[in-house]
């Protein structure tokens, strides 16, 4: 896999909320994307609507929605919404929005496949930047996710202890990958790793990128688990 | 079978001595010659009518069925011509020592003729036609004792094991060491008079005075016996001497009958029996009276009254005092030796109901063991007597006795003495099930509700006295709960509603519950205080970071009064939303390992700068394994934030250095740029470096901020805080 930088043009942009302010400041914050038709949708509902009729390039999605998590929705996108025989769809982009940015929040929504997140309050300008570095395939990153990834995989995660269910195992780790994921845990940034490592910035994202879809995606159900564990499915936890 | 080493290892010689003395019975009855001939007592009373003559000595023995027997003779001699008086059954019956001789010189005689090689019976039929048949006598047969023999052999037996039971199981108690005695004295006065009452015509005089001597013996000394029981149990009446003395009498007034002092049968034997009696009847009386206000005594007593009442009564009445007005009883006395066996099972189902003896149930278990032990041998013994079967055949019956009986015995014992229980694991979920009731009242209606569940009390009353432990009162009556989920004490009365008292078993079984309902109890609190804490930690929380922003953000003048006060106020708000995120995350709570905290802050840090195009220097080294307190965390991630919002904003710098070192000292963190310097800014506010400083004091370290050390232009930043470094 490898990055398709500002190769993708916007056409078809979602963009789930609740709050008409919220809506407005996502809306306003896609105008960087000059191409992009937006549509909005106020719950789960409406835009399950739009994604049974649209094809997006974007979808910008809270994650706490009146009727259910935008955890879901992200889900949604990443795979059942497509058709199996559709091998030239590409898969939409999703970006989480969300008050908190703790890393159990960011981790439920990159479980779920998302590739970006928006932090509400943060200024526009910041808003566009993450918005084009998700487009650009650009992986979050931090070492709160790394540390908790690196849990994940070494089973220590309240995630894969006490499961009734036996979690679908996660793929082990590749030693690149782990090499990476270390560092990161360290507190280096995407291009410090590609130096002590010698490796590329790219494919350092790639390796970020590699980890992330195999957190748990492969099995819905144990997405959804994950994603409960991490108290992300409760009514009452609004993103 | 066995309930411990030591009361199996007491009751096994009681068993063992049964035994004994049946095999010994057995052989003392078949010493003499036997004809073959058995009677039944004719109203007419002068005859003996013949039931039956055994085959083998005569041709033809049905033909003499309900014929006369009324001589005997040795073969060639004279005949002697028998009397009803031959064949009585217990020579107590007769009034004056000078009948008794009478009857034992008849039974000389007949020995006599018995001892010859042929007897001539001479026999009358109903035609009154008298004719005589010759029989030789020979060994007696097992076979030809009658049933009254064995039972007599049995009931002996059934009372020295329950006797020697409770002996075993309480060898202390002098109640239950004087109804052991009564055990062994019944077996000695029951088994000498199965011997002579199971004779088929006649015993030696020597042998047969001598048995009826060991029978009274044990009859007086049974009497005493129990007259100690009531004097010691359930309360002690008087004091040790006085039950030795009894026995002492009693001893001394059996000398007098057994060698005639005593003027007649009812001086000698009959008065002591009956007055033994009647002073137990009295002693019981008093015990009545001393037990009033002590109503588990009472229930006691009054079982065990009404058992030896009608057990030792109903045997006085029919015999001794029938006899002492000059009749013959209406059953044989063997028969009626039954009733004293209903004394003892009277006890046995007592000791169930009303813990008589401080006994329960358990102890079941032990008679059980013992009785079966007892048949299992009795069997096996008859077995090998018989001469019917190989031995091999009888080794597969014995062993298919022992062992092929076994479920049953166990099907038995669980019918008869076990009760559904909760299994350990509902028992726990009941438990829960109280202690996580959402309210006071619901807890108590709960807890109430699972104690009747469990013992189904007649009552159920809160307890004044506060117990603290579960006690079991008044020998099983009431069961005192200790005070537990929100209920107060409760003092349960008469379980299973009144059918039965509180066992052992059922204070410990409450004592679990109450100790399982402790510890759920503690883990609710514990969860509550952690919810309530929580709360308050939250509502301080937000109102530090929170409310102060927002709150300046309303103020219709910004603090200083200048600047763009729309900027100021978004300003605000972002502020308040990052103090609620920190809140939410629990970061100002939460302890952290430090090489977490320095690498959050090295990630942010060197994101920021380099997005703002400067370049950082932060070697990423080895950090110590140390915690960072949730106030430390806060204060160092704020120092690197500040530090680096600072130097982006006012430096005008071109590169940074972070330089985290842990050691003796503690933890210092020094963030050098090669800005134009810093000026302190003494109206800033908020979480800003100045409030950094008190911060870092109030953690005892400090935080300076001035011009380079090695003199070139900018700005040093130093943290230091002490650190606590696992190693």
């Amino acid at each position: 896999m490898t990055d398709t930088p500002d190769a993708r043009l916007v056409r078809e942009v979602l963009i789930v909320d609740d709050d008409a302010a919220m809506e407005a400041e996502a809306v306003a914050a896609v105008s960087v994307f000059p191409d992009a038709r937006v549509r909005t949708a106020r719950t789960m509902a409406e835009a399950e609507r739009w994604i049974a009729r649209v094809q997006f390039d974007l979808a910008v999605i809270d994650l706490g929605l009146p009727d259910g998590s935008g955890i879901t929705l992200i889900r949604r996108l990443m795979g059942d919404a497509l058709p199996a025989a559709d091998v030239h769809a590409i898969p939409t982009v999703c970006v989480a929005r969300t008050v908190f940015d703790d890393d159990a929040h960011l981790f439920g929504a990159l479980s779920a496949g998302a590739q970006g997140y928006l932090l509400k309050g943060e200024p526009i300008d910041v808003v566009r930047m993450r918005l084009q570095a998700a487009m650009a395939g650009e992986p979050v990153v931090s070492p709160a996710i790394a540390r908790r990834v690196l849990a994940h995989f070494r089973g220590e995660a309240p995630a894969a202890r006490a499961s009734a269910r036996p979690a679908i195992a996660p793929a082990a780790l590749t030693q690149r990958e782990l090499d990476v994921l270390r560092q990161l845990a360290n507190g280096q940034t995407l291009a410090e790793v590609g130096k002590v490592l010698t490796l590329s910035v790219n494919t350092v994202k790639t390796h970020v990128k590699n980890v992330y879809a195999r957190l748990d995606v492969s099995s819905r159900i144990a997405a959804v688990d994950t994603a409960r564990r991490m108290g992300l499915l409760e009514d009452d936890t609004r993103g | 079978m066995r309930s411990s080493g030591s009361p199996s290892a007491r009751l096994l010689p009681a068993v063992i001595a049964c035994l004994v003395s049946a095999v010994l019975c057995t052989w003392l009855v078949r010493l003499p010659p036997w004809l073959g001939v058995s009677f039944v007592h004719s109203s007419g009373g002068a005859v003996l009518a013949l039931a039956g003559l055994q085959a083998g000595n005569s041709g033809d023995s049905v033909r003499h069925v309900g014929d006369t027997l009324i001589a005997l003779a040795p073969a060639g001699g004279t005949p002697l011509a028998l009397e009803p008086g031959d064949l009585l059954e217990e020579p107590d019956f007769l009034d004056t020592w000078a009948e008794e001789d009478a009857f034992y010189a008849r039974q000389d005689r007949i020995t006599a003729i018995l001892d010859a090689p042929a007897v001539v019976l001479t026999l009358r039929d109903s035609l009154r036609v008298t004719r005589t048949v010759t029989v030789t006598p020979r060994p007696r047969p097992i076979g030809s004792l009658p049933l009254v023999y064995w039972l007599q052999l049995l009931f002996g037996a059934a009372g020295l094991i329950i006797g020697a039971w409770v002996w075993a199981l309480r060898p202390s108690d002098w109640g239950a060491r004087a109804y052991a005695l009564t055990g062994v004295c019944f077996l000695v006065f029951a088994h000498a008079a199965a011997i002579y009452s199971a004779r088929e015509i006649a015993l030696p005089s020597e042998l047969f005075h001598w048995l009826s001597r060991i029978n009274h013996l044990g009859a007086t000394l049974f009497g005493a016996a129990l007259c100690v029981i009531f004097l010691v149990y359930p309360l002690r009446l008087v004091r040790a001497w006085v039950p030795a003395a009894l026995a002492g009498t009693a001893l001394l007034w059996w000398v007098a009958g057994a060698f005639r002092l005593a003027p007649d049968q009812d001086w000698g034997t009959r008065f002591p029996v009956l007055l033994a009696m009647l002073g137990a009847i009295g002693v019981a009386v008093v015990q009545w009276f001393r037990t009033r206000g002590d109503p588990a005594a009472r229930a006691i007593l009054r079982w065990f009254a009404v058992s030896v009442l009608i057990g030792c009564g109903a045997f006085v009445g029919l015999t001794a005092l029938v006899s002492s007005i000059g009749g013959l009883p209406p059953i044989p006395q063997g028969y009626a030796f039954g009733f004293f066996v209903l004394m003892y099972a009277g006890l046995a189902v007592g000791l169930r109901q009303y813990r008589v003896f401080d006994l329960d149930q358990w102890a079941y278990r032990m008679l059980f063991w013992g009785v079966i032990v007892a048949t299992v041998v009795a069997v096996d013994i008859a077995l090998l007597n018989s001469a019917s079967a190989g031995p091999t055949r009888l080794l597969a019956f014995a062993s298919f006795l022992a062992l092929g009986t076994f479920p049953v015995r166990r099907w038995v014992w669980s019918k008869l003495f076990e009760r559904a229980t909760l299994p350990p694991e509902a028992l726990f979920d009941r438990a829960l099930h109280v202690a996580y009731a959402t309210s006071d009242s619901e807890r108590d209606v709960r807890w109430r509700a699972l104690l009747r569940e469990l013992f189904d009390p007649l009552h159920a009353a809160d307890d004044g006295t506060h117990v603290t432990d579960v006690v079991l009162t008044t020998q099983g009556q009431e069961l005192a709960v200790p005070a537990v989920a929100s209920s107060p004490a409760i003092r349960l009365t008469y379980a299973s509603a009144g059918k039965r008292l509180f066992t052992p078993a059922d204070a410990h079984l409450v004592r679990t519950l109450v100790t399982l309902m402790h510890s759920a109890e503690e883990s609710r609190r514990a969860y509550e205080n952690g919810v309530s804490r929580e709360r308050i930690r939250i509502a301080r929380d937000l109102h530090d970071t929170v409310s102060s922003p927002l709150l300046a953000g309303l103020a219709p003048v910004a603090a200083d009064g200048t600047g763009d006060r729309m900027a100021a106020v978004q300003s605000d708000i972002r502020r308040a939303v990052q103090g609620m995120r920190s809140v939410v995350s629990g970061e100002r709570v939460t302890a952290a390992p430090l090489a977490d905290c320095v690498a959050d802050a090295r990630f942010s840090a060197v994101e920021r700068l380099t997005a703002a195009g400067l370049t950082v220097d932060w070697p990423v080294f080895d950090i110590a394994q140390a915690t960072l307190s949730a106030d430390e965390r806060h204060a160092f991630a704020v120092l690197l934030q500040e530090s680096v919002t600072n130097i982006i904003r006012h430096a005008g710098a071109q590169h940074v250095a972070v330089r985290i070192q842990t050691g003796a000292g503690g933890l210092s963190a020094q963030i050098t740029d090669d800005g134009r310097g810093f000026t302190p800014d003494p109206t800033r506010t908020g979480d800003g470096l100045p409030n950094l400083q008190a911060r870092a004091a109030t953690l005892g370290g400090s935080v300076t901020i001035g011009r380079r050390t090695d003199g070139a232009s900018g700005t040093d930043v130093l943290l230091t805080m002490p650190l606590t470094v696992l190693t």
